[in-house]
């Protein structure tokens, strides 16, 4: 744990690398001990699975606890145990973890920042970031709300202070699907032909391909849009002049960009349909209608702006787990 | 306009370089790969015969290249495919290595990129230093043509010069086909070879599949040093698909070394025997004087071109560089020389379209041609009248008479509008506009009367106009029924707005079709009266009876408008006033179409209109309807109007211009202005507008400097926006070249070239009959003209 704590001034946001970005080497949940935040662990498993990557559970709790009692306490068997490694980040208030604070048994490090709930929220959801960052190509598996939280209305405030954090990526579980097994056969790649959108297209990719799940490419023209768009992006088409041309164009157009600027692996087929409507609703709408196991969006990483409405949405209605990519600073343009 | 170390490149033997005066140049600084499409398709040069897109000579994982040839498809097989563009050789592609490392913006630092189209002279620059993994510094400056004075000549040139380093440069110069293009094998006679007479000068020839139309380069290329000395040494590979040169020379540091190629392209279209004797004959013919020489021609024919096209807004640097574009890509596109062609809707700039000629040609462009090049406007009318048996064939077996003219058309002029598309929904949606989309035969005929009517080209109305115009005719009186109404009904068609199909009484179709009915029975009294010889020679040959043209009258006169005298409004087809009202207000702003958003269902049973339809025919028919009439349709139309077509912005601008309605004119104006420059969002990747070029022409001359033509000469009713301190431009009347200017405060006209004298009026003002070499200039005096005034020097 020091050794994951060492360097705080360790920017929050990491790029990773250009390998990175197609990768997964490293799954990182974390639980306080809630049935809710527990929902995350059949995707997380499957994402090892698929990526055979190393399963780290993070306990999210006031004091430091024993290895073996934190696995207790957290409510998982000898089996959950097998090739996970278990992270503590402790210093969170009881509320917040869920757990009853035991008796302390040696000093606990205590994460820095202000005594107040919030700070304690954005204290931890740093330590998760950094926890992240500090292991190789990480994807951050998290449930959406902890036990006692209304699982629609809002997120849970954990995972709030973690996505204000903007964390690379990160896969959002909804609760309410419990414990189920979790399947790859259907990703929705969520596409608004910005360049911003294409960082999403090498992971998802590559998860496809290791699935053997099929993508589609779902691209929302949006009903009314005020934002500006990125350079080089292709939004859905302004004239149309004759469909019986355009679409083919702007469909192989569109196309050829993801191709040439996401870099997917050949065996992997995109599927490509457009709609139109408000992004978020028409996305998790899809998701819903089709059976998706996977809504793939990348954004911005800015959560309190009002752009990313959509994501949000996505988050709440979708369906099914949802990856977050965030974009480098470079790609964004204000708007 | 300088490369921002501050050098300029220039070819010392011709007056040419990057240095271009300001509005005349297009200009992409840097590098973004996401937009190469669209940069290609902007940054394309053409002459008529061939167009190529402004591709990088090195390739990028986003790059197209791609040449076209006006007229040469290829077709394929497979059941409802529909014929394309064939996509020619690519004869750009240079790469070059340095000591083994391949000089690639992907490989090491670019330090400066620029791509400049300088319109004034139709030439593209690249200017590019870039750095390799060995901190090497390559500056590299290129130009490339295709001659407007020689338009079967291509020209390209690049000049390297290693900055801080000497050391082997490889330069890989080829002319091949895409892999993705297939091709036939060209017969025996038609395999590669060397030139035994002239080994530098290397031939290849292809036939498109389905159309087997051959197509013969000859190249030659040469890699000379500063001194002008021959440098390095060569080797040459040729296969029936590519032609590839391979240049290997030590380059000093400093020193510049400059590749020239010329590049000679026949088609078995042409009138001559063997296209590739043809090509290559045509290079060696050009290697004396060289590419010097062959850029001086074309430089000078581009200026001949400009003095009579150019249309200047002095208070508007963006519209005026837009307009400049237009008319770049417009003069590009034609080819007075070929009647047999004609300009597809993103003319010879991209692939997209197939290459396919809809009413954006006759309706969108034809115009400018008319007043800037009548001889290019008269070869794109001949073309239809080449294609007048399919356009009979067509009517026949839809149990019609005369002359229906396809939707689509390629080479054959046969229909070729594909049957159904695969929308991105996935859904598979009919395509009926080859069946229903019958405007365009009315169109076509405007056109060719528009031409006459400007140009005053008997020949060409004896030679095949008066005939096209007495078969469109036909079609109409054998399309309109007689109903119990009393009225003649033109049922299940579509019309401009092709967001309702199969629709009853389009008013746009019947307006359009009564209006060819009229004139094809003026056509008839015409030829009666001056002609009567022609006259009769047409009426034996195509079964005219004098009823038959009595009856083109009384249909015309019966035609139902769907115009209701209480409201002085049209509607747009029957049943339009009770579709679902959108108000289009509340979808602003918005990147994308109504259909997009609406989905293609829905929209239909909306009331959004896809482009100026009702208010396209009153643009286009303007002295039939009153003032009152004109207001108040376009009152009612524009806001329910989604302009879901690149050719809806600029007629709205010319109508709110026209209307007296500047802010309305000017949003207009610039949202046409904006469809290929403005807002980089893949608009033009598929190739330029070609009518949206051509409509921000007209919305210019026909709009805001209110030219119309009358009877007795020409008449203006300017209406300039307020921040525009001049317009001013040139056109061509009845054999006389006249240029006009319009300030805020005054007109003036010139009449520059023509022996008889023409007479022009202002809205509100008196006429002047101006002479030969005359200017007359008329000022406001408050609010009206006052007297014309001769002036004594040019202005």
């Amino acid at each position: 744990l020091n050794a994951v704590l060492r360097d705080w001034q360790e920017p929050l946001r990491r790029q990773l690398t250009a390998e990175e970005a197609y990768r997964v080497d490293t799954i990182v949940v974390p639980l306080d001990g809630s049935a809710g935040a527990k929902m995350a662990l059949p995707v997380a498993r499957t994402l090892a699975q698929v990526e055979r990557a190393t399963l780290h559970l993070a306990y999210v709790g006031e004091r430091e606890l024993d290895p073996r009692q934190a696995w207790q306490q957290l409510g998982l068997s000898d089996e959950d145990l097998h090739g996970v490694v278990l992270q503590q980040l402790t210093g969170m208030p009881s509320p917040v973890s869920g757990i009853p604070s035991p008796p302390a048994e040696r000093p606990a490090y205590t994460l820095p920042g202000p005594e107040t709930e919030n700070g304690k929220l954005e204290a931890a959801a740093e330590a998760i970031l950094r926890l992240v960052h500090s292991l190789p190509a990480a994807l951050l598996v998290m449930s959406t709300h902890s036990a006692g939280q209304h699982p629609r209305a809002t997120l849970g405030p954990l995972v709030d202070a973690v996505l204000r954090c903007a964390p690379t990526r990160i896969v959002l579980v909804n609760p309410e699907r419990g414990e189920v097994s979790w399947p790859i056969h259907r990703v929705v790649l969520a596409h608004d032909g910005s360049p911003t959108s294409d960082f999403a297209i090498p992971l998802t990719a590559d998860l496809a391909q290791r699935a053997g799940a099929e993508v589609t490419a779902l691209h929302v023209a949006a009903r009314k849009s005020s934002r500006a768009m990125e350079p080089g992006s292709l939004p859905a088409p302004r004239y149309l002049d004759q469909p019986q041309h355009e679409w083919p164009r702007w469909a192989g157009e569109f196309v050829e960009r993801m191709m040439a600027l996401g870099a997917p692996p050949a065996a992997v087929t995109f599927k490509l349909l457009v709609t139109g409507g408000q992004p978020g609703s028409e996305i998790a709408q899809f998701a819903r209608d089709h059976h998706a196991d996977l809504a793939v969006v990348a954004w911005y990483g800015d959560w309190q702006a009002q752009r990313v409405g959509a994501v949000k949405v996505v988050v709440r209605r979708a369906g099914c787990p949802v990856l977050l990519i965030c974009a480098p600073q470079k790609a964004v343009v204000s708007g | 306009v300088l490369l921002a170390g501050g050098k300029s490149f220039a070819m010392p033997e011709v007056a040419l370089s990057t240095e271009v005066r300001d509005g005349w140049a297009l200009i992409e600084e840097g590098f973004t790969l996401a937009r190469e499409h669209e940069i290609e398709s902007l940054f394309a040069i053409g002459n008529g015969y061939v167009g190529n897109r402004g591709s990088l000579a090195e390739g990028s994982p986003l790059s197209a290249p791609a040449t076209f040839a006006a007229g040469v498809f290829e077709s394929s097989p497979t059941p409802g495919s529909v014929p394309g563009f064939f996509v020619l050789p690519d004869w750009t592609g240079v790469r070059a290595w340095v000591e083994g490392q391949p000089l690639s913006m992907e490989q090491g630092q670019i330090l400066e990129h620029r791509r400049l189209l300088d319109m004034a002279h139709g030439v593209l620059w690249r200017e590019w230093r870039q750095t390799d993994v060995n901190r090497r510094i390559t500056r590299v400056m290129a130009l490339r043509l295709a001659s407007l004075a020689d338009r079967h000549l291509l020209v390209q040139s690049v000049v390297f010069t290693p900055e801080n380093y000497s050391g082997q440069l490889r330069l890989v110069t080829s002319i091949e086909l895409p892999s993705n293009v297939q091709t036939s094998p060209p017969s025996e006679r038609y395999k590669a070879r060397r030139s035994a007479t002239r080994p530098n000068v290397l031939p290849l020839a292809l036939r498109s599949p389905g159309r087997e139309v051959t197509v013969a380069f000859g190249v030659a290329s040469q890699l000379v040093a500063l001194d002008g000395r021959h440098a390095g040494q060569r080797e040459i590979e040729i296969t029936d698909r590519r032609i590839t040169e391979r240049f290997t020379v030590h380059a000093d540091i400093g020193a510049e070394l400059r590749l020239d190629r010329l590049i000679a392209i026949y088609t078995s279209r042409d009138p001559v025997e063997d296209p590739m004797e043809s090509a290559t004959n045509h290079v060696n013919r050009m290697l004396p004087a060289g590419v010097p020489r062959a850029i001086a021609d074309h430089t000078a024919a581009w200026e001949a071109r400009w003095h009579d096209a150019d249309v200047m807004v002095e208070g508007d640097e963006f519209l005026q560089r837009a307009l400049r574009f237009s008319a770049y890509h417009l003069i590009s596109a034609a080819n007075p020389e070929d009647d047999r062609t004609s300009i597809g809707a993103r003319a010879l700039t991209g692939e997209s379209y197939k290459g396919h000629v809809f009413w954006d040609t006759e309706i969108y462009m034809a115009p400018f041609y008319c007043l800037t090049h009548p001889p290019s406007a008269r070869a794109l009318l001949r073309y239809r009248y080449h294609t007048l048996p399919a356009a009979r064939e067509k009517a026949r077996r839809a149990g019609y008479q005369g002359a229906m003219y396809p939707w689509e058309s390629a080479d054959t002029g046969e229909e070729t509008t594909p049957s159904f598309v695969i929308d991105p929904a996935g859904k598979v949606i009919p395509v009926r506009n080859g069946e229903l989309e019958n405007h365009i035969t009315a169109d076509i005929a405007y056109a060719v009367w528009q031409y006459w009517n400007i140009t005053g080209d008997d020949d060409f109305f004896l030679s095949g106009g008066a005939e096209l115009m007495l078969e469109t005719c036909r079609l109409w009186a054998s399309r309109a029924r007689l109903e119990a109404d009393g009225r003649y009904h033109i049922r299940h068609v579509i019309g401009p707005d092709e967001y309702h199909e199969d629709v009853d009484d389009s008013a746009f179709t019947n307006l359009l079709a009564a209006w060819n009915l009229r004139q094809g029975a003026e056509t008839a009294r015409i030829l009666a009266e001056r002609w009567p010889q022609v006259w009769k020679e047409h009426a034996a040959r195509l079964q005219i009876a004098p009823e038959e043209v009595a009856s083109w009258t009384r249909i015309a006169g019966g035609m139902y408008s769907g115009f209701d005298p209480a409201t002085g409004l049209f509607e747009q087809h029957h049943g339009y006033f009770n579709l679902e009202p959108i108000d289009l207000a509340a979808y602003e702003p918005r990147h994308a179409a109504m259909d997009v958003i609406l989905g293609h269902e829905r929209i239909q049973r909306t009331n959004v209109v896809k482009q100026a339809d009702v208010v396209m025919a009153l643009y286009l028919l303007w002295d039939q309807f009153p003032a009152e009439v004109r207001e108040v349709n376009f009152r009612y139309y524009e806001p329910r109007t989604g302009h879901g077509s690149s050719l809806s912005p600029a007629i709205h601008a010319l109508m709110a211009a026209r209307l007296e309605d500047p802010a309305l004119a000017e949003k207009y104006l610039r949202q046409a202005a904006e469809i290929d420059l403005g807002n980089n969002m893949g608009n033009a990747a598929g190739g330029v507008h070609a009518a949206a070029i051509g409509g921000l022409w007209q919305a210019i001359v026909f709009g805001f400097a209110g030219l119309e033509f009358r009877p007795d000469g020409l008449h203006f009713a300017p209406h300039l926006l307020p921040h525009w301190r001049r317009l001013a431009f040139p056109l061509q009347w009845h054999g006389r070249k006249l240029r006009t200017w319009i300030e805020p405060e005054a007109f003036g006209i010139h009449l520059e070239e023509g022996t008889e004298r023409v007479r022009v009026t202002l809205a509100g003002g008196a006429a002047v009959e101006v002479g030969p070499q005359e200017q007359y200039v008329c000022e406001r005096q408050e609010s009206a003209w006052g007297e014309w005034r001769k002036l004594k020097k040019e202005f």
